[in-house]
């Protein structure tokens, strides 16, 4: 178990101008290398939250505790949503100046750090452009890279993807995805369900200032028994242009048909977390139907299931070339579904009222992949 | 034209010659001052801030020529003074730069977005390395154009010393026409000479504020 960086306990701050929110009693921690998620309504005082980390705001009671071996200064670095670059330097010099005047590092070999950056994310040629020469999307990604010049241990993101298109998106969230595996430790806020769905180890929802939910992010999206936060996730769903929501018994049905015609021939259907028969229930009178055209496309079912249910076990039993099974370690084993095909994930939620919500988007979907196979090594096979 | 230029050279660069030296001295005895109470009305007195803001708002009711004028005769029959005119315009304008450039200097600094400082904040720049490297490039191209163009207007508002019989440019023109009659070259004249001074005053403000827009 790695030690926590950052540690809050019970921290407390308000503000007297009522434009500013403030947090309440927040206690929680982040790990090295661990990315967390901040998730919340508008001014439930998530932006606040990673000021005060950044140490932009001060706490009324509480302790915030930094570990020491990142407590120097550039060690935790906050980019805010609306990318602050200083406006009377050059992208260049935007990212030079930081290192050279905190770290003393030398002048010529930052600028080849710099540029090799801006390579990296197709900035190149705007190293010596002033930031108004520059849009939104470019300001943003120059910002981030202005942090990542200090080498810092850990990266405070306020809605940094909020003003980029969805292509410079997936820039940004494989950039972060190679942070996290450098050993970066992340706190985000977002309002992008994608960002979160593809990054996050924890989700940390704030309400009213208040920490209603910290949690996995698998349980968080699939196992979300707060109807509050369900509806959150609802909301911000449907304003996330790669995201669609289908409710009820017939979207339900109409959905996983329509798929099923839509997915090429001996396509695979990666599952992980399924539930005994949980997925008969909706499908009813469909699933045979659905069976059949499977069968006959040769679409297989590769499932990391949390239980194995008398369903599938004749579905294994009769149709053995497009069933693959595995029965997932009792530790890891949870009722959370979700299903990757091509650069698809759709997260199920059983219940009352099943819900399919579709996530058109390669990067989550390669990241739910590699999770899925990750799970996939560690579960056992089920006889056929 | 030229006759008359070659004529009067001699009063006519004089008068060029108390022009500029009333700008430059209203600008040295005002511009370092101004920036200095801008400052510390900003950052450490508050209340100086008020008042800069206070004389402010007072030095744009008062026209600039009632207040030579309150400056020339009563102010100097109240106290039993008699002062050159010269030095009364210099106080007078002198004042008005100053205001202006303590309340710009003022304004400018209230208005720095907060976010450029901590966007070196975050990244660990010291306060020094801030105001060194951030806060004031960033103040001075705001602050410079508009503190030459207001010399622009302070070299206008030197004309109004003729008012209370300072021999500057304006002045000029008027006695040499007096004695010649001859206003149109006398006036084109001093049209060409004030296009001569503002002219490129106002070309280094528009290149400045365009090289500085940001």
């Amino acid at each position: 178990m790695q030690s926590n960086l950052i540690t809050t306990h019970a921290v407390t701050r308000s503000f007297s101008d009522t434009n500013k929110r403030g947090v309440f009693d927040v206690s929680f921690s982040a790990r090295k290398g661990e990315i967390v998620c901040i998730l919340g309504p508008s001014g439930s005082g998530k932006s606040t939250l990673l000021r005060i980390l950044a140490g932009l705001e001060k706490i009324d009671t509480g302790i915030l505790s930094i570990d020491t071996t990142i407590k120097k200064p550039g060690g935790i670095v906050y980019v805010p949503q609306d990318y602050t670059l200083w406006p009377h330097l050059s992208v260049l010099e935007n990212l030079v100046l930081g290192p050279r005047e905190v770290n003393d590092s030398a002048e010529h070999e930052l600028r080849e750090e710099a540029l090799s950056l801006l390579s990296r994310f197709s900035l190149r040629e705007y190293a010596l452009n002033y930031p108004h020469e520059l849009s939104g999307g470019q300001k943003q990604r120059v910002a981030l890279m202005r942090a990542l010049m200090m080498r810092p241990s850990v990266l405070l993101l306020d809605e940094v993807t909020s003003a980029l298109d969805p292509e410079l998106t997936k820039s940004v969230l494989d950039m972060i995805r190679a942070l996290a595996k450098d050993g970066y430790t992340m706190l985000v806020v977002t309002h992008h369900l994608t960002l979160a769905l593809a990054i996050a180890d924890r989700i940390l929802f704030l309400d009213n200032g208040a920490v209603v939910q910290d949690t996995n992010a698998f349980t968080f999206f699939n196992e979300q028994t707060n109807t509050r936060i369900r509806s959150f996730i609802q909301d911000i769903a449907k304003k996330d242009r790669t995201v669609e929501i289908f409710e009820g018994t017939e979207q339900f049905q109409a959905y996983h048909m329509t798929l099923l015609k839509r997915l090429p021939e001996k396509s695979i259907i990666h599952v992980a977390g399924a539930v005994g028969d949980r997925w008969f229930e909706p499908m009813g009178e469909f699933a045979q139907a659905y069976t059949k055209l499977r069968v006959r496309k040769k679409i297989v079912w590769k499932m990391a299931m949390s239980e194995f249910g008398t369903k599938d076990r004749e579905l294994l039993k009769r149709y053995p070339d497009v069933n693959d099974f595995c029965l997932m370690p009792r530790n890891l084993r949870n009722p959370a579904n979700y299903n990757v095909m091509g650069d698809t994930v759709i997260i199920q939620i059983f219940g009352e009222k099943p819900t399919i919500m579709e996530i058109r988007d390669s990067a989550v979907a390669e990241s739910y992949r590699q999770f899925f196979e990750e799970m996939w090594r560690v579960s056992t096979p089920v006889e056929k | 034209m030229l006759d008359i230029l070659l004529t009067y050279h001699s009063a006519f660069l004089s008068g060029l010659k108390t022009t500029l030296e009333l700008l430059l001295l209203i600008a040295v005895a005002s511009i370092p001052l101004g920036i200095l109470v801008g400052v510390i009305g900003t950052r450490m007195m508050p209340a100086l801030g008020s008042v800069v803001s206070t004389l402010r708002f007072l030095t744009s009711s008062i026209p600039v020529l009632v207040l030579l004028f309150w400056l020339h005769y009563p102010l100097q029959s109240i106290l039993h003074i008699v002062v050159n005119p010269f030095w009364t315009t210099v106080l007078a304008l002198g004042l008005v730069n100053f205001i202006l450039t303590a309340d710009i200097v003022r304004r400018e600094m209230v208005l720095f977005p907060n976010s450029y400082r901590e966007a070196a904040a975050t990244l660990g720049l010291s306060l020094w390395s801030t105001a060194r490297f951030i806060e004031l490039p960033i103040l001075m191209r705001r602050i410079i154009p508009q503190l030459l163009s207001n010399q622009g207007n302070m070299l206008e508002y030197t004309l109004l010393a003729s008012f209370i019989s300072v021999p500057e440019l304006f002045r000029t023109a008027q006695t040499i026409n007096a004695s010649i009659y001859r206003p149109v070259e006398v006036y084109s004249l001093l049209i060409l000479f004030f296009l001569a001074i503002l002219g490129p005053l106002h070309l280094a403000v528009r290149k400045l504020k365009k090289k500085y827009a940001i």
